[in-house]
């Protein structure tokens, strides 16, 4: 294939442009590395690029706290595990019913949960409803109200349309109870839909931030990101624990640990767009 | 006879009809149950909590209905006039940035020939979106800080004074902007991709016979190719621009208070901190309607303008 001058001009362009964006795009991530490798000594210094003496002391004070680091990360794992099993429990079997094409009383269904999407209660009345239900400071609020999300729906929904109705037919006639179908069939093929809306809202509840802060107020009970911000902006000491002072490096520790999880399953979601699982279920 | 076979037998005899096709199905709509509840409980509940709006609920100890004086109240009020502008501009200077640019980086990123090349960028650019603000915000503020932030070394070594950028009134807007395009731009470049990838090759090639360079195939054939995405896309953008919360939250300070304090931290002020129940209520209530507004007014001018539209 030939190229003509104009092309490879345009080529030159692209390509540079592109990678400066992706520099800009990494290097605040590498300032926040080499700050949270520098001794508390050397952040007076000034802007550095790589770590004079790099060090893990930052990371050895946070990861020896309990009530900076431990008891938070902790809740907040406890929080991501609960809170995707039950997202997925609920928004799987709904998608089911909703992929049956002509079941009866579906546009009704739809219709019903198509209202709340344009018209909802607001911060307030949420509130209110969390703390009628006897549910604050506890992660049930924090799991529970974001289980089902319109769009997780028809993800899952399309994907379970792809699956041939021959399959299910077939089954059928042999014999198969609709729960054999679903249990048996429908959900091993579903697998990569259902993985991939895990990873989703997995980070999706290792982030929550907002409805931690509004809900939980027992400090033992408080989510790794709310800890984080606090000690990213109140320079909070440590409390009951040491009379250490918060520096730029153990905030910087603390920030890419609220990273690490995402970082963890962030090949995994890499994966599923190249497969284009979600791309295609766009289409539908 | 097996069900599904009598099903077909009666169907004509429409209540027998459903009564056996609800019970044939019944698994079905069990499994819908515990869905529908959780929308009763969760999204519909929540609907019948706006009343409140029209109480002095917070406002004195017995609660009793007083019909629209909230409203007057926070539409006199020159502080809610403040924190609406605040949520309208930096609102608008985000979409003003940031969604011609998307739409550029995933024009750009498609032309990209190399896919080790554009595999490369693209894990890179898709990054930012999955992290927190919060750690988006610590991120940002060692950043620009005074002391030993990348920023100010660059300022300082062109002979400037060092800015303190996050408590600084002029800053704030921009950077809310930029570190707003930051995280979300990549990202959002997917679905433009996913959309240049389904264009229709067969007019590329016919385009190019007919002697177009590559500029005006994007002109003809690329950007029509993705219009309705971009309509849908800009109606979810636009009608989200009284919503912007999270990110606000997390940058703002008293010192920027002024510039920053948007509809949703307002209410989150009075409601929760002040415990202002049904004025906050009010103010919620009065969004969520002009977002409403935004939604069928934004989507019927596009399907005017351009024949697309979300419904």
């Amino acid at each position: 294939m030939q190229q003509n001058v104009g092309r490879k001009t345009f080529n030159f362009f692209n390509y540079t442009f592109l990678a400066i964006y992706s520099i800009a795009i990494i290097f605040p991530f590498m300032n926040l590395l080499t700050i949270s490798l520098s001794h508390t000594a050397n952040l007076r210094q000034g802007f550095q690029l790589f770590p004079s003496n790099p060090t893990l002391h930052a990371y050895k004070t946070i990861f020896s706290s309990k009530h900076m680091l431990i008891q938070p990360f902790l809740n907040s794992m406890y929080v991501t595990a609960t809170g995707v099993v039950m997202a997925l429990f609920m928004q799987t079997l709904f998608a089911y019913v909703l992929a049956k094409k002509d079941l009866l009383g579906l546009n009704m269904i739809i219709i019903y949960i198509m209202i709340p999407w344009f018209f909802g209660g607001g911060m307030i009345p949420n509130y209110l409803l969390i703390k009628n239900l006897g549910l604050i400071n506890t992660y049930w609020a924090l799991t529970i109200p974001g289980a089902i999300s319109f769009g997780n729906l028809l993800l899952i929904r399309n994907f379970m349309r792809s699956i041939p109705d021959s399959l299910s037919e077939s089954a059928r006639l042999d014999g198969a109870k609709e729960y054999e179908i679903l249990l048996k069939i429908i959900i091993p093929l579903s697998v990569p839909i259902i993985a991939a809306i895990g990873l989703f809202e997995g980070v999706g509840y290792w982030n929550q931030y907002f409805n931690a802060v509004l809900y939980l107020y027992e400090p033992k009970k408080l989510t790794f990101q709310v800890v984080l911000r606090n000690i990213i902006v109140e320079s909070e000491t440590l409390g009951k624990e040491s009379q250490m002072e918060v520096t730029e490096n153990i905030k910087m520790a603390m920030t890419f640990v609220g990273m690490l999880p995402v970082l963890i399953a962030y090949p995994f979601v890499q994966k599923h767009f190249t497969k284009g699982i979600i791309v295609g279920s766009i289409k539908g | 006879m097996t069900i599904d076979k009598k099903l077909r037998q009666i169907k004509n005899e429409k209540l027998r009809y459903t009564m056996v096709y609800l019970y044939r199905w019944r698994f079905l709509y069990l499994l819908a149950v515990p869905a529908i509840v959780w929308y009763f409980i969760f999204k519909y509940l929540p609907i019948y909590g706006i009343k409140y709006a029209f109480t002095n609920y917070g406002k004195a100890p017995k609660i009793s209905y007083i019909g629209f004086k909230n409203f007057e109240r926070f539409l006199t009020l020159p502080d809610f006039t403040n924190v609406f502008m605040n949520t309208v501009k930096i609102s608008l200077y985000q979409i003003i940035f940031s969604f011609p640019s998307t739409i550029i980086l995933a024009l750009l990123l498609n032309e990209v020939e190399k896919k080790i090349f554009k595999r490369t960028v693209q894990t890179i650019l898709y990054l930012p979106h999955f992290l927190s603000w919060v750690v988006i915000a610590g991120i940002w503020f060692n950043l620009l800080s005074p002391s030993h932030g990348a920023v100010n070394a660059l300022i300082k070594v062109f002979g400037g004074e060092q800015i303190y950028f996050w408590i600084e009134k002029g800053w704030f807007r921009s950077l809310i902007v930029l570190s707003g395009m930051w995280k979300n731009m990549g990202y959002g470049t997917i679905i433009y991709l996913a959309a240049l990838s389904r264009a229709d090759t067969e007019l590329y090639d016919s385009s190019k016979v007919d002697g177009a360079n590559r500029l005006r195939q994007t002109w003809h054939v690329t950007l029509p190719a993705i219009k309705p995405i971009i309509v849908i896309t800009f109606i979810m953008s636009f009608s989200g621009i009284l919503s912007i919360f999270e990110q606000i939250f997390v940058f703002m300070n008293n010192m920027v208070k002024e510039v920053a304090e948007v509809i949703d931290t307002y209410t989150y002020q009075m409601g929760i901190k002040k415990m202002d129940v049904g004025f906050a209520t009010a103010v919620g209530l009065f969004k969520n309607v002009i977002s409403l507004f935004l939604v069928l007014i934004t989507n019927a001018l596009a399907k005017w303008v351009t024949e697309e539209s979300l419904f």
